[in-house]
């Protein structure tokens, strides 16, 4: 019995890193849709721009730290250029228009991604990724636990940066009502660029995670759709709710995988996702809308 | 002979106690004028009655029968039709389209029917479409049939709708504001409009109406609300007479 | 595509009788000249003419987004070929089984659609198609996992339906049914029910529609529709893979949508035909220009999605109303000017 527990927590544990990966992607997604209310489908492409232009620049010989900098930059240049000249024409339309448009930039992307780098799989170096570390009960990848703190470090920074920074006010006003904080004077066209420029270097970060704890491959943006299930435990704009469901969609799949088998391990977190959609259509700690005649 | 009763309603909307214990009588044949100031519950007690709202306590029936907690799409079929504040009007659709639409609970035929469109479904169709012509010349809509709704101007929508309404041929038609946002001459044509819909067509008709001129001219009952429950009832000339009113409208000094 | 006027109906009668005959006949006769390949590809216009026909029941009336459309395809060509291979039913029997089934899971997805709206209907679909399509691949004792299933060739009695011609006609008598269907439901109060809970959802309860029969309806036929195109899909192909369905699939029913402009059968199915013959195009494109420039046609698969992102982006930001959305602007200006007013017309 203390066995089977002991195995259980473990796999649990073993959930962990993965499932930081799905609450940085989680929080990528929140932070657009809190603010613009689009609902970014691209995020996953965007994402793995991240993970190649990073991998790019290792190809260069740059240091680390320098070829994830490089990434940062151009995958934000891509993501304010997309925020700009495309989406913006789409703020206050239909959501319904906003995921068709994302969909379509994201196919985009990823054409665009496998005609510059190929579809074949390449590895991504990250330094000391495997140096094991023991803590007191933990013993891991100094890899795997840099992917948990990020994601936990990624989340106080935001809500400390939401709750006590002046922009961050701002963009928190602008994500509850657009046209009153249009009219108190908040830029909100510097407020979505934001949004969108936070949303990537997050994603960059998920990426070259993903990229380092899988391949690197173009078959990794539908890392981005399982994260989406993550959003769907948490609810669509709450930035808290991105931990737990991010945590919680990992676990559950290496649960899955363990005690089910499977080729897929992503079809535990689809699962999960049609299932809460099904029972609790506003996710588990969503609140539900009155519409008025 | 009473259409419509509405018995010590109370409705609770996060935590705001909008209607207490209002209570409504609508007889059978008369114009029912229902007014009071901004925010006093007429809207919301329709709300109720056409099933969009649970109220807490109370009850409604129709003709004696109960329907509250029914749904709204019951509720129409029974036969309680409504006019909306705003524009409800289908804006794709033709505007014969959008007076068909009225007719919808009168047409029996399921989708199989449909889809094969022989027999029954066309024989329905062919019927409803005859039977909106008299309301779409009565609200001289004619020109405008083919026309897509939406292209219409403010008025004309505003007429397809009422048409709409009266397409359905409920025991009891519901007007909420039907002036509102319009000039003097076009008000005074619905005021026309409703007593010739009243003399013709629906006898039984509840009009929540602000301006005070047209409902003294047309009610024949009026009730009046504020804070969500009833404070008079009677015929225009006490209701212009009434002491609370006065006070309701006007503020006290 | 609203129901007529009555002033012009029995004028255009004859004249769309006419119309409707002389396509007839040539797409009858069209096997006898087209090659192989072209007769091919034509059926597949037709399997996706009914599948997108019936995304339109969701996207264009009732405006029900929905991501997992080839899901359902799936559904039905997984149905198809497991009651062939697998249970050996008559394929006459399948024709009819594979859509109802289709439809019945339909249902199913639509009861939590009534109460999920815009982005979480979205979701829910796109968790649906993914649910199945990686389902697909896990249930290797049903459903063959990567290998796939056969489909034997279907048989009516003496006759086996087993090349392109025969699939072709197939194809085409069960799309032509299809259209008729739609085309006759567009000028019913269900076509109107679904139009006014698009619009107005609050305000059409009140004309007595219940919003819960008509989400379900829709669904219900979207899914009968995509069952039927699964069918015949899976006949057609031979063999299906979870290969032939990834979310690509339902992405291009989507840009069918956008393309011929949602809520009108005619756009439909010139979006059908302009987004199925797409790839094969850019493909012959690109097979010209290989002997130039080789590695484009390395990079095929990659360029065809790029120009699937340009379309969908393109349209939804120039041209929203689709194709059919632009022929109305046109009809409108020319009314606009034969009245005397130069209205210019805009595409907003």
């Amino acid at each position: 019995m203390l066995e089977e527990l002991q195995l259980f927590a473990s796999i649990c544990l073993n959930g962990l890193p993965i499932g930081g990966i799905y609450c940085l992607l989680a929080l990528s997604f929140v932070l657009i849709f809190r603010a613009t209310k689009i609902f970014n489908l691209c995020q996953g492409e965007i994402m793995m721009l991240g993970a190649y232009l990073t991998y790019s620049g290792l190809q260069w010989s740059l240091p680390f730290p320098v070829a994830i900098g490089f990434s940062f930059v151009g995958t934000s240049v891509v993501a304010l250029t997309l925020e700009k000249f495309i989406l913006r024409n789409f703020v206050a339309k239909p959501i319904f228009i906003s995921i068709m448009v994302t969909l379509g930039l994201g196919v985009l992307l990823r054409g665009v991604i496998g005609i510059v780098w190929g579809v074949d799989q390449k590895v991504l170096e990250v330094p000391m990724f495997d140096k094991m570390v023991s803590l007191p009960g933990v013993h891991m990848t100094a890899g795997k636990l840099g992917i948990i703190m990020t994601a936990i470090a990624a989340i106080v920074l935001l809500e400390t940066f939401f709750k006590y920074s002046r922009l961050g006010m701002a963009v928190r006003a602008t994500a509850s009502n657009l046209n009153a904080s249009m009219i108190m004077g908040v830029n909100i066209w510097r407020i979505f660029s934001l949004s969108w420029l936070l949303a990537a270097v997050i994603s960059v970060l998920a990426g070259v995670f993903i990229a380092r704890l899988s391949i690197l491959e173009p078959g990794i943006s539908q890392f981005a759709l399982v994260a989406i299930a993550a959003l769907v435990l948490g609810g669509f704009d709450s930035i808290g709710g991105a931990i737990v469901g991010g945590f919680a969609i990992g676990i559950v799949e290496a649960l899955s995988v363990f005690y089910i088998g499977g080729q897929s391990k992503h079809l535990a977190g689809f699962v999960v996702m049609f299932a809460v959609l099904m029972i609790r259509p506003y996710g588990l700690f969503g609140i539900r809308k009155v519409e008025r005649v | 002979m009473e259409a419509l009763r509405v018995s010590n309603l109370s409705l609770n909307l996060s935590g705001i106690q909008i209607l207490s214990q209002a209570r409504l009588v609508v007889e059978k044949g008369v114009i029912h004028g229902l007014i009071g100031p901004n925010g006093a519950g007429k809207t919301s007690l329709m709300n109720c009655v056409t099933g969009y709202y649970k109220p807490n306590a109370g009850s409604v029936t129709l003709a004696g029968a109960p329907i509250t907690n029914l749904k709204p799409h019951k509720i129409a079929k029974l036969g309680i039709s409504r006019m909306f504040q705003h524009i409800e009007i289908v804006q794709e659709l033709s505007v014969k389209d959008n007076i068909l639409l009225g007719r919808h609970t009168h047409m029996n035929y399921n989708p199989l029917h449909a889809v094969l469109l022989y027999g029954k479904a066309r024989a329905e169709e062919l019927r409803n479409e005859v039977e909106i012509e008299d309301v779409i010349s009565f609200l001289q809509l004619e020109e405008f049939q083919g026309r897509i709704a939406g292209s219409l101007p403010y008025g004309t929508q505003k007429r397809v709708e009422l048409a709409r309404a009266i397409a359905a041929m409920p025991q009891v038609l519901i007007l909420d504001e039907p002036t509102s946002g319009m000039n003097q001459r076009e008000k005074e044509e619905i005021v026309e409009a409703v007593l010739r819909v009243h003399k013709s067509f629906i006898p039984t008709i509840v009009l929540i109406e602000h301006d005070m001129r047209v409902v003294m001219q047309i009610s024949e009952r009026i009730s009046v609300m504020n804070y969500g429950t009833m404070i008079a009832e009677g015929d225009p000339q006490d209701i212009q007479r009434n002491e609370l009113v006065l006070e309701a409208y006007l503020g006290r000094d | 595509m609203s129901s007529n006027s009555s002033t012009t109906r029995d004028g255009g009668r004859l004249n769309r009788a006419c119309w409707i005959g002389l396509s007839l006949l040539l797409v009858f006769c069209f096997p006898l000249v087209g090659g192989r390949y072209v007769v091919f590809l034509v059926t597949l216009i037709f399997i996706n003419a009914i599948a997108a026909q019936g995304l339109n029941f969701l996207i264009g009336y009732t405006g029900q987004l929905s991501l997992g459309h080839g899901a359902f395809l799936a559904i039905g060509a997984y149905v198809t070929a497991i009651l062939c291979n697998t249970y050996h039913v008559s394929f006459w029997i399948v024709l009819f089984a594979a859509p109802l089934l289709t439809g019945l899971v339909g249902i199913l997805v639509a009861l939590p659609a009534l109460r999920l709206k815009g982005l979480y209907l979205a979701m829910i679909t796109l968790a649906f198609h993914m649910v199945v399509s990686l389902g697909l691949m896990s249930l290797d004792d049903i459903t063959g996992g990567f290998q796939g299933l056969d489909v034997p060739n279907p048989r009516l009695g003496p006759l086996v339906l087993r090349c392109e011609e025969h699939f072709y006609y197939l194809s085409l008598i069960v799309a032509v049914l299809f259209y008729f269907a739609s085309v006759n439901l567009s000028r019913t109060k269900i076509y109107r029910a679904f139009i006014a809970i698009k619009e107005k959802e609050i305000s059409a309860q009140a004309m007595g529609i219940s919003l819960w029969y008509y989400k379900t309806l829709a669904f219900f036929l979207a899914s009968i529709y995509a069952g039927a195109a699964g069918c015949l899909f899976a006949v057609t192909m031979g063999h299906i893979t979870p290969n032939h369905f990834p979310l690509i699939v339902s992405i291009e029913f989507i840009m069918m949508t956008i393309v011929g402009g949602p809520g009108s059968i005619f756009g439909m199915i010139l979006g059908t035909c302009l987004i199925t013959l797409l790839p094969y195009v850019l493909l012959f494109v690109v097979q010209a220009m290989g002997s130039t420039f080789p590695s484009v046609v390395v990079h095929f698969a990659d360029l065809k999605i790029i120009v699937y992102g340009l379309v969908i982006v393109g349209f939804l930001m120039y041209l929203p109303g689709g194709f059919q959305g632009l022929k109305n602007h046109v009809v409108e200006y020319w009314v606009a000017r034969s009245r005397g007013r130069g209205v210019k017309p805009s595409l907003s």
